[in-house]
């Protein structure tokens, strides 16, 4: 073998050992959402999951001159479009939050976290975001009392690929109030 | 029985150059190699394959040719003329990373410390703590298998030459 073909196969491989798993794939199969409103639901459906497979969400967009807003998660077996009341009445945007503290009927919170920044939840912070088989329903809670609007990312390929697990993301602006403009998707 | 008495010899002959073992820069080891980048920046979350299946193939492949690729960079950092000082280099290398990555994919303080450090180099990674993982460490074995045929290879090879 040639010295240099040697040697760019080792830098390869040295490469290839820290570039492995990479945190996210940033444009593949990468959902964002640009909302305008209080809230937002988002559905993931699992079909192979293991009990300390996470969700992984980000959020961006925010100008980042603006001040820090708190995000809550909510994680609930129940769709929450078919709660009465409506889970924004139910949440108290003065609240002060804890991950895995009960939120009425709607779930339990799994995160809180501060906006403007761009953040993925993993084991190390998101503790209480453990997905089971099944449905369930991940409820955005933007902590603030003026309609803000902020881009949420879902990193589906980067999920999957982390949890072994087949997700898909919708948003449901059911919770808007009725001055916010509704969602915008692209993908 | 020849080929191990060569490789015991007690002052053995340094190695022509371009004619040392080498562990790593083969077919098989740069095969892993290819196929770990392959799973892991296009298999993966792509669909084509299972998650369960994407998730293992990197541990799989990653830990039979990183103690391959770190004896040869060691190697070359520190020559030896005895060939089986390769086996006993690939056997501390398989070692350190069988304690890393079972550190890492057991602990999820390890695993924040391993991405903060990764992330220090420049690499933004993301390791997913799973003891299932740890089912890849055979791998290592494997690996140490592998130089020590590769390096009673050499010698028998020798052995018929001179």
């Amino acid at each position: 073998m040639r010295p240099v073909l040697r040697t760019l196969l080792l830098i390869a491989g040295s490469m290839a050992i820290l570039a492995t798993t990479p945190r996210w794939k940033r444009y593949k199969g990468l959902q964002t959402h640009e909302v305008t409103v209080l809230a937002l639901a988002v559905r993931a459906e699992q079909t192979y999951v293991r009990p300390w497979d996470l969700f992984m969400i980000a959020h961006s967009g925010a100008p980042s001159r603006a001040p820090a807003k708190r995000v809550v998660g909510i994680l609930s077996r129940t769709n929450p479009s078919l709660l009465e009341p409506n889970p924004l009445v139910m949440f108290d945007t003065q609240a002060p939050y804890t991950p895995g503290q009960q939120v009425g009927t709607l779930g339990t919170v799994a995160f809180v976290i501060d906006i403007p920044i761009e953040k993925w939840l993993s084991a190390a912070n998101a503790s209480h975001l453990l997905l089971t088989s099944g449905t369930q329903y991940l409820t955005v809670f933007l902590q603030d009392a003026d309609p803000s609007s902020s881009e949420f990312a879902f990193g589906l390929g980067a999920s999957e690929g982390d949890c072994d697990c087949d997700l898909t993301v919708s948003v449901d602006a059911r919770y808007s109030p009725p001055d916010a403009s509704g969602v915008r998707s692209r993908e | 029985v020849s080929e191990l008495r060569v490789a015991r010899t007690p002052h053995p002959t340094p190695l022509p150059k371009g004619e040392e073992v080498r562990a790593f820069t083969r077919l098989l080891p740069v095969a892993a190699m290819v196929l770990l980048v392959f799973n892991d920046h296009v298999l993966k979350g792509a669909g084509i394959l299972p998650g369960w299946l994407t998730g293992k193939l990197s541990d799989f492949a990653g830990l039979y040719f990183a103690p391959l690729l770190l004896a040869e960079l060691w190697m070359l950092a520190r020559p030896h003329p005895e060939p089986r000082v390769l086996v006993r280099r690939v056997a501390w290398t398989a070692l350190g990373f069988g304690l890393l990555f079972t550190a890492i994919k057991t602990s999820a303080a390890f695993s924040e410390r391993y991405d903060a450090v990764l992330s220090l180099l420049g690499r933004r990674v993301h390791n997913t703590v799973d003891p299932t993982d740890l089912m890849a460490l055979p791998m290592l074995g494997v690996s140490v298998w592998d130089a020590w045929r590769l390096v009673r290879g050499s010698a028998a090879k020798r052995a018929r030459v001179g």
